[in-house]
C-alpha cells in the first residue's frame, strides 16, 4: 500500500510541509549550483581580443585614396628612426556590413584624390580601418602633394595557412570577429563588398593580416564566401608593404585545411 | 481548473514563483555579466547580451525538462510542475532575446534580408563542422514560441489534449537542436574541455533523469498488470459457486486492504490502465488518464467526493467519471464487484462520463 499521505493541490493555499521541503531543496540545489556552472562559463571562455571600434566617435583625417586592389587612405604618421616619413594605410569601409563602395557617391572618387575623409576608427594589432561617414575632395597644393604608391605584388609565389574573415569585424566591431559562431556575419560583409582578409597564426603566437585580392588585384569576395572561417590554404604573390600587406591569389588554388595547421613556408606546392 | 478565458489563474503560490523566477533571472543575469566585465572587460555589450541571455535560456531549459520526470520519481516535487509554465514562458522570452540579437548582431545592415541571411549565408548542411547551427536555434525557437503560445488552458481545450501534447512534446526536438546549436557553434569556437563537460553533463542529466522515471514507471506498469482469468478459473480460486455470467469478462483485481482509503490502485488490464479508487465503503473504476494533460489519476487522492488529479487539481466524480459543474471533462468508467475481501474489475470501458453504481464493501 505505501501511499504519501500528503497530497498536493496547486490551487489549493496550502502545501503539504513534505512537498514544501523537497521544493526549498530543489530550489537551495539550483542557488549553489546555477552560480556554480555561470562562472565556469565565463571562466573558460577563450576570452576576446583588445580590438577597438570607436562607434559613436568620428575622427577625420587627410591623406591619398587609393582604391585597388582595396580601398585605402594613405597617411603620413610620422617620421622613422631613419629620418623618413612613416606612411600609415587605413583601410576603408562603408556602414554595416558593406564595402567602402557600396555608397554610391564615393564611387568615382579618383585613385590618388587628396582627401578629408570623417568617420569611426577601428583597430587592432597595428592593423587600423576607418569607417567612413563622410568624404571631401581637396585641392591639391604644392606642399601636399598625393602619396604614390606601387600596387603590384613583388615577392615570389607564397603558401600561407589561415582562416578568411572579414577585417571590419576582427578589427573590433564585433567580438570574437572571427570563427564558427561568427561566419555567417562574416559571409554578410565580405559579399557586401569588405574586403577578405586572411588571419594566419605563426608557431610562436604572433599573427599576421593579409587582405585578399584576385591575381591582378580584382575582388574576390564572391568567390571566397564557401571558405569563410574554415581552415585554408592559399598561395599567391605577396605585397608585403607598409601595414596592410597583400596577398594576390588565384580563387581556384584555394584549399580546405585543418584549422591550425602550421604555414609550410614561402613555397607555392 | 477553468471554464472561462483567463489569461492567468493566480494563487498564492504562483505569484511567490513567479517572484522566485524573476529573481532567479536577474540574479543570473547579473553574477553572468558581473563576470564577464570582470575578467573580460573587452567583450561587447551584444556579446554579453548573446552570452547571458544564451546560456541562461539553456540553463532554464534543463530545469523544465527535469521536472517532469522528477515528479514522476517523487510526487513531492509536483509544487514545480504545477507551477512550471511560466518558467517555460520565461524561458522561451529569453531565448527569443537571444535571437533577436543574434540576428541584429550577425544578419542585419547587409546586401539581403536579414531572415534570408540566416539561411543562405552557410548552406554547408553536408558538413558536420562547418553545419549552419544558427538554423537549428531558429527552429528550436519557432517550437518554443508555438508551445509559449498555446501554454494556456484555453489551447489544451481547443486544440484538444492529444493535439496539444503532441505539440508541447516538441520541447525534446527543440531541445535535440539547441545541444546541437551549442556544440556546433559556440562550443566549436571555444574548445574548452570545460565547457564540452557541462554541455554533456547538462544532456546527460536530462536523459539520464527521463530514464530513471521510465524504469520506475515501467515498474508500476508491471506491478499493476492484471491477466484476465476464466470464471472456471475463478470458480476454483473463489471456492465459491458465483456464476460465470456474474463474473464473466471480470478479472481479480486486488485485495480491498491493498488500497488506502481515498486512494487508488493502478491496473493494467488488456493493455487498459485503470484507476481503482476506494472511498468509505465504495469501489469505482476509472480511466487512469487524467483528461488535461494525462495525469496519473491512479495516484490522485479523493478530495470533497471527486478523484483530484495529483498533477493540476482536475477533478472527476468516481460514480460517472465527470467533472463537477460547471466542468466538462469526463473520463471511460468501469464496473467493479467484490467478492469477500477481493475485488474484480471488468476492463471494458463505457463511454467517458457513463454513470457505474459504486461496489459495496461488506461491512
Ligand atoms: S493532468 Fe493536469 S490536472 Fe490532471
Amino acid at each position: 500500500m505505501n501511499q504519501d499521505a500528503e497530497f498536493y493541490i496547486g490551487w489549493q493555499t496550502e502545501t503539504p510541509p513534505g512537498f514544501a521541503r523537497a521544493v526549498r531543496r530543489f530550489i537551495i540545489g539550483l542557488c549553489l549550483l546555477v552560480p556554480v556552472v555561470a562562472a565556469l562559463i565565463v571562466v573558460f571562455q577563450s576570452g576576446f581580443s583588445g580590438a577597438t571600434f570607436e562607434y559613436g566617435k568620428k575622427t577625420t583625417l587627410e591623406g591619398t585614396f587609393s582604391r585597388s586592389p582595396v580601398p585605402f587612405l594613405s597617411i603620413h604618421s610620422g617620421i622613422n628612426a631613419a629620418g623618413k616619413p612613416v606612411l600609415q594605410k587605413i583601410l576603408l569601409v562603408g556602414p554595416g556590413k558593406f564595402g567602402f563602395d557600396a555608397t554610391a557617391k564615393y564611387k568615382n572618387l579618383q585613385n590618388g584624390a587628396l582627401v578629408t575623409l570623417t568617420g569611426f576608427l577601428i583597430y587592432h594589432d597595428g592593423k587600423t580601418g576607418m569607417q567612413v561617414e563622410s568624404i571631401e575632395n581637396q585641392a591639391i597644393t604644392g606642399n601636399q602633394q598625393p602619396i604614390t604608391d606601387k600596387q603590384q605584388p613583388v615577392s615570389s609565389p607564397v603558401t600561407l595557412r589561415g582562416e578568411i574573415t572579414d577585417p571590419k569585424c576582427l578589427l573590433g566591431v564585433m567580438k570574437p570577429g572571427l570563427g564558427k559562431p561568427h561566419r555567417d556575419c562574416a559571409v554578410r560583409c565580405i559579399a557586401g563588398g569588405i574586403p577578405p582578409v586572411l588571419k594566419v597564426a605563426n608557431t610562436a603566437g604572433e599573427t599576421e593580416y593579409y587582405l585578399l585580392a584576385g591575381p591582378k588585384g580584382e575582388p574576390i569576395n564572391n568567390l571566397l564566401l564557401e571558405y569563410v572561417s574554415d581552415g585554408v590554404q592559399l598561395c599567391g604573390r605577396l605585397d608585403p608593404e607598409g601595414d596592410w600587406p597583400v596577398l594576390y591569389v588565384d580563387p581556384a588554388n584555394i584549399r580546405r585545411i585543418n584549422k591550425g595547421a602550421l604555414n609550410p613556408g614561402n613555397t607555392c606546392n | 481548473m477553468s471554464v472561462i478565458y483567463d489569461p492567468v489563474h493566480w494563487t498564492p503560490h504562483k505569484k511567490t514563483y513567479d517572484r522566485l523566477i524573476a529573481a532567479f533571472v536577474f540574479a543570473y543575469l547579473a553574477l553572468f555579466c558581473g563576470l564577464q566585465l570582470l575578467l573580460h572587460p573587452q567583450i561587447t555589450a551584444e556579446t554579453l547580451v548573446i552570452r547571458a541571455t544564451g546560456t541562461l535560456a539553456y540553463l532554464m531549459l534543463h530545469i523544465i525538462l527535469i521536472i517532469g520526470p522528477l515528479c514522476r520519481l517523487s510526487p513531492r516535487f509536483l509544487p514545480l510542475l504545477y507551477n512550471r509554465r511560466h518558467l517555460g514562458v520565461s524561458m522561451f522570452l529569453i531565448a527569443l532575446v537571444h535571437g533577436i540579437f543574434n540576428l541584429v548582431q550577425f544578419h542585419s545592415l547587409g546586401n539581403v534580408d536579414p531572415l534570408l541571411s540566416l539561411f543562405t549565408s552557410n548552406t554547408q548542411f553536408g558538413s558536420l563542422a562547418r553545419f549552419p547551427f544558427q538554423s537549428l536555434g531558429f527552429f528550436a525557437l519557432v517550437i518554443l514560441f508555438l508551445m509559449a503560445a498555446t501554454s494556456h488552458d484555453f489551447w489544451l481545450k481547443n486544440l484538444s489534449p492529444p493535439v496539444w501534447k503532441a505539440l508541447h512534446m516538441g520541447v525534446y526536438a527543440a531541445y535535440a537542436m539547441l545541444v546541437m546549436h551549442v556544440m556546433l557553434g559556440v562550443v566549436q569556437l571555444e574548445k574548452s574541455p570545460v565547457l564540452i563537460a557541462l554541455t554533456g553533463a547538462g544532456m546527460f542529466t536530462v536523459i539520464g533523469i527521463h530514464l530513471a522515471a521510465a524504469i520506475r514507471q515501467s515498474g508500476k506498469d508491471q506491478g499493476s498488470v492484471r491477466k484476465k482469468i476464466s470464471g472456471r478459473d475463478m470458480e476454483t480460486q473463489q471456492q465459491a459457486a458465483d456464476s460465470d455470467q456474474m463474473f464473466s469478462g471480470f478479472v481479480y483485481a486486488c485485495e480491498v486492504s491493498d488500497i488506502a482509503d481515498n486512494r487508488a490502485k493502478m491496473l493494467t488490464i488488456s493493455g487498459e490502465q485503470i484507476a481503482l479508487f476506494k472511498y468509505g465503503n465504495k469501489l469505482s473504476a476509472v480511466h487512469n488518464l487524467c483528461k488535461h494533460q494525462n495525469g496519473p489519476l491512479s495516484e490522485g487522492k479523493i478530495i470533497d467526493g471527486c478523484i483530484t488529479c495529483p498533477w493540476h487539481g482536475y477533478q472527476y466524480l468516481p460514480e460517472n467519471g465527470q467533472s463537477p459543474p460547471p466542468f466538462e471533462e469526463k473520463v471511460c468508467t468501469y464496473d467493479v464487484r467484490v467478492l469477500g475481501t477481493k475485488i474484480y474489475v471488468n476492463p471494458k470501458p463505457y463511454p467517458a462520463g457513463t454513470p457505474r453504481p459504486a461496489a459495496l464493501i461488506a461491512e
